[in-house]
């Protein structure tokens, strides 16, 4: 297994070797390729790759530039996609039985833009069930497991995408976030994830679990990139009706505006974030080593309040699965998908189908969305959690008030091993905390990594203002042109995790 | 605008339907809008095509697929909303309303619930008073009108459902298809207060509403392809009690005759079960027609559980105030209005102006031909007489006739100058302008109809058919003025219809008396 092809290296790196002509998108994409094989029996990163149509694309992608015509910064780029946004003609699952088999019949717009920009998509990347789980061991394929540790998870539900990053297979991959999906496994894989503004990227063709939270967004190894990526990505679609207008102040010119200084941003502390219980020691010392750098590199840092956060996982939890029960009507086994072979009769094909294709923790879900909803249950739950949802807006709205940007850590813990939390899902759920209001209120969010505890990724989060992606790319860019943590990689450890 | 005739809106002028009970019904009615894409995609709303070639990822609800509020639909439903007297919501919100079934694909159907887009309408209604029989055979006229005032609770706007399709394969099986099609043509559902008293004033609510809806223009209301279709809540409570029996609901009807006879039917059921002391069962039924019988489709143990939240992939509705201030100037004049309007201007009677603005064409077409001909009622009775039963019979509307009021104006005038015998105009001349075509004096010309006007030759008739007929001549004298019509007969007769009756009559009399 000596055999692993180098790392790829960040966007913004491959951009310049592309540019030089000191590689061509044929070789990276076959670099993937090859890097992506070698590291599935360890680490089952993804559930499908396309080797020949890559291939195909990669070439058509160095004829451009052969001819001086780029199409964009990802012209010819190595990408991998979450296994829950639709890309035409592939497989398209959301790592779920009820799926297996289906192919796209269309483009999502996210993913349409991305081949607009002569981004050559890879493969397809593992994930928690519907999005539905915090470590990817809700994939109902097998468990992707973390690049820096593989006896560890890499987080999820957009795990494998992170894994993907982190482990140096593609400089990019799109991910989607729901209650931090995209956050936390960046986080615990030590890559950058952005969750973008709700409506900022429009969600045609992302497969929905809870249409009110999903968004989708890119992992990649810098702010810098995240920024070229989420460009491509952002903007009005008439397919979404809950897709931002386009306006001056949606303006999505992220990268040309990096660069800027942190003297005199003001960064607010959520009380509520940091508290000695609940946090591990060592993660919440390198989260206020973050927040060091940038105060003396000229940050004022002040503490604010966000009171209703202790009820934001409740919010979240009856929100989302509410949602999500009704989003998952369609998987009925009547116009695609599985269906059962056993079932007599229409509701016992119901039964069977559903009960065959879902895994156990997408019908927890299901059922308690359905609770939820319930008629003498509707009031005392989903319209409760309804009007807390607005008092979280509310929160972050008077703690903008008081700060440009909000800083927590993005997890409580590193990555946890795999099996650790299994058997409780409560456990599991709380382990969403810091970052589903962000979620609940539709602000944007993004992880860095910033240091290591035991070893593995610490993820740093920062919060902006609705549409204040710029500014937040703006100060994790900062932050990264300080520190050098994003330029620590895993060494892949090929058959060190073993099967679970 | 002056409104005459009919008694003002007056809730208790209610006809006692029932000698024990007191009848109580409420309607819900869906109606298609006439738009050419669906409510939530831009498929084309085609009917007759074949199965599941209008379709896409939303409508078909492939995973990932969002949808997107086809804005022709507010503006249809604030026009249906202010012809109903509706107050027009600034700001209302879609809903999801989730139930299992193969014709949606969705697993929900996206409507309004709890803030539809229009609330508090109501409509005055006439109501046919029918003294004999009540629910028997109709009269082809009623015994008059009272006016009825109809609450609506609400409209509100939503998606149709597929259709199932049971095709019999060759192997026998009863496998089941979908067509998904009608999944997604966009429509408006009508609930009304429970403020029917009778079957018929059911069917007048209906009737009345179906006219202003066509009316407006916003939908083609065939009640053949399901575009008006409607469910009826019915129950009984002894007289004088307030508060309502249980009741049931008939699902799925699409014509104004048999949803009053479902109606009957379910009294009787219902009246029959109270009188026996026995409990009526909430429950879906549904009438069936050839048996005059009520079936039920299925009992309602507990209230339907739909889990309704507002549709997150939808914003809140919000309306202009300005495009509810254009749609209401845009208004034409609605079917009561113009009614009424035709009664006092035209002086016609209530059922009569009722039946030319049955529907905007044809009083369009009308009131054309009263200001080219001059004489309202003279172009009033060739309508209800003559073009209404052309209508009936090749089961068509005036738009599809080829008739022009110009042609109808110059039939008229053609009789009125006696060029022609009422007879004639209107057995063979009109028939022959709707086949034909052409002005009708030229046509009357070239089939040979025009009167005879020769008076030598049909005082040659008159004396030949007085001597043929010597006896009735002779009762004639006797005083039995009965006969005239058998000798007149005769004539016209021999003249083979042609001649005019006036001057047939006129010159017989002179004859026999000279
Ligand atoms: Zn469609």
């Amino acid at each position: 297994m000596t055999d692993l092809v180098a790392p790829l290296g960040s966007l913004r790196q491959l951009r310049a070797a592309l540019d030089s002509g000191e590689t061509s998108s044929v070789e990276l994409v076959n670099r993937a390729l090859a890097r992506a094989e070698a590291s599935q029996a360890t680490f089952q990163i993804f559930v499908s790759l396309r080797p020949e149509a890559a291939r195909l694309e990669a070439e058509a992608a160095d004829t451009r530039r052969a001819r001086g015509q780029v199409l964009s910064p990802l012209d010819g780029i190595p990408v991998a996609l979450k296994d829950n946004l639709l890309h035409k003609g592939d497989l398209a699952t959301c790592a779920s039985q009820i799926l297996a088999g289906f192919k796209a019949p269309y483009n999502g717009t996210a993913v349409q833009r991305l081949l607009d920009a002569g981004a050559v998509v890879v493969g397809r990347t593992n994930m928690d069930e519907f999005g539905m789980g915090s470590s990817n061991e809700n994939s109902s394929l097998f468990p992707t497991r973390n690049p820096w540790d593989a006896q560890r998870i890499p987080g999820g539900s957009s795990g494998g995408s992170a894994a993907a990053v982190s482990a140096g297979i593609v400089p990019v991959a799109l991910g989607s976030d729901t209650g931090g999906s995209i956050r936390q496994p960046a986080a615990f894989t030590g890559v950058v994830g952005l969750k973008p503004t709700y409506g900022r990227v429009s969600r045609y063709g992302l497969v929905a679990f809870a249409s009110s939270l999903d968004q989708i967004g890119p992992f990649a190894h810098t702010a810098e990139d995240c920024a070229l990526v989420l460009e491509i990505i952002a903007g009005h679609d008439p397919h979404d009706s809950t897709s931002l207008p386009d306006t001056e102040e949606s303006a999505t010119h992220f990268s040309e505006r990096l660069g800027g200084s942190v003297e005199g941003l003001v960064v607010g502390l959520p009380r509520e974030y940091f508290v000695e219980e609940g946090i591990d020691a060592e993660v919440l010392s390198k989260v206020k080593d973050a927040v060091s750098v940038l105060e003396k590199a000229g940050a004022l840092v002040r503490e604010v309040s966000l009171p209703h956060t202790r009820y934001a996982i409740a919010t979240y939890y009856l929100l989302a699965t509410a949602e999500a029960s009704a989003n998952l009507a369609r998987f009925d086994g009547v116009r695609y998908g599985h269906r059962s072979k056993q079932a007599h009769g229409l509701l016992e094909m119901y039964k069977q189908t559903r009960s065959e294709g879902f895994g156990k923790e997408v019908k927890r879900r299901i059922m308690l969305g359905t609770y939820v909803l319930s008629a003498g249950y509707y009031d005392a739950y989903y319209r409760k959690a309804s009007k807390v949802r607005t008092l979280l807006c509310q929160d972050f709205e008077d703690a903008f008030d008081q700060c440009d940007v909000i800083l927590t850590p993005t997890a409580a813990e590193v990555a946890f091993k795999l099996g650790e939390k299994t058997d409780s899902a409560l456990s599991m759920y709380l382990s969403d905390v810091f970052t589903v209001s962000a979620n609940l209120a539709g602000i944007p969010g993004i992880s860095l990594p910033c240091g290591l505890a035991q070893g593995m990724p610490v993820g740093l989060q920062i919060l902006a203002r609705p549409l204040d992606e710029g500014r937040l790319l703006n100060v994790a860019d900062a932050f990264q042109r300080l520190t050098n943590w994003h330029e620590q990689h895993p060494e892949l450890k090929l058959g060190a995790g073993g099967e679970a | 605008m002056s409104m005459k005739a009919l008694p003002a809106a007056d809730n208790s002028q209610t006809l006692d339907w029932h000698p024990r009970y007191e009848v109580v019904i409420g309607l819900e009615v869906h109606t298609h809008l006439k738009l050419n894409t669906k409510m939530f995609c831009s498929c084309a709303v085609i009917y007759g095509d074949d199965p599941n070639l209008q379709t896409c990822p939303v409508c078909l609800a492939l995973p990932g697929a969002l949808p997107v509020l086809n804005r022709s639909a507010v503006e249809y439903a604030v026009r249906a909303g202010l012809a109903t007297n509706h107050e027009i919501q600034e700001r209302s919100v879609f809903s999801r309303k989730n139930y299992f079934y193969p014709d949606l694909p969705k697993g929900y159907q996206i409507t309004q619930d709890s803030l539809p887009i229009c609330l508090r309408g109501h409509l005055d209604v006439d109501v046919p008073l029918n003294k004999t029989g009540k629910a028997g055979k109709k009269k082809a006229q009623p015994d008059g009108f009272y006016r009825k005032n109809i609450g609506i609770t609400r409209i509100h706007m939503e998606e149709d459902a597929g259709k199932s399709v049971h095709a019999e394969s060759a192997l026998g099986s009863d496998d089941s298809h979908m067509d998904l099609n009608r999944a997604g043509v966009p429509l408006l559902e009508i609930v009304s207060e429970p403020d029917m008293r009778s079957p018929a004033e059911a069917a007048a609510y209906l009737r009345h509403l179906h006219g202003i809806l066509c009316y407006i223009g916003i939908t083609h209301g065939d009640m053949e392809k399901g575009q008006f279709r409607f469910d009826a809540n019915l129950s009984l409570r002894p007289k004088g009690q307030q508060e309502f029996g249980t009741r049931t609901e008939l699902k799925n009807m699409n014509s104004f005759r048999y949803v009053e006879m479902a109606l009957n039917a379910e009294i009787k059921r219902q009246a029959k079960l109270l009188d026996a002391g026995e409990k009526v069962i909430q429950a879906t039924l549904q009438y069936d027609v050839d048996r005059d019988e009520i079936n039920v489709m299925r009992l309602k143990e507990n209230a339907d559980e739909y889990r309704y939240f507002p549709e997150p992939d939808l914003l809140p509705l919000i309306v202009d105030p300005s495009l509810i201030d254009k749609v209401r100037e845009a208004l034409p004049e609605l079917p009561s209005a113009k009614r009424a309007r035709f009664e006092e201007a035209y002086e016609l009677s209530t059922h009569d102006a009722g039946l030319l603005t049955s529907s905007r064409a044809l009083a369009d077409f009308y009131e054309a031909a009263t200001r080219l001909h001059g004489k309202a009622k003279a172009v009033a009775n060739w309508i209800l007489r003559d073009v209404l039963k052309v209508l009936k019979e090749k089961e068509t509307d005036i738009e599809a006739l080829s008739l022009s009021p110009e042609q109808l104006v110059e039939l008229i005038q053609l009789v009125e100058s006696s060029r022609i015998t009422a007879k004639s105009a209107r057995e063979e001349l009109f028939p022959a302008m709707l086949t034909e075509g052409g002005k009708p004096e030229a046509l009357m010309k070239s089939l040979g109809l025009e009167a005879v006007v020769d008076t030598s030759l049909i005082d040659g008739v008159i004396e030949e058919v007085m001597g043929e007929n010597a006896d009735s001549v002779e009762k004639y004298l006797n005083g039995d003025d009965k006969v005239l019509n058998f000798l007149m007969g005769k004539v016209m007769q021999k003249t083979q219809g042609k001649a005019n009756a006036g001057a047939v009559r006129e010159t017989l009399i002179r004859k026999i008396k000279g």
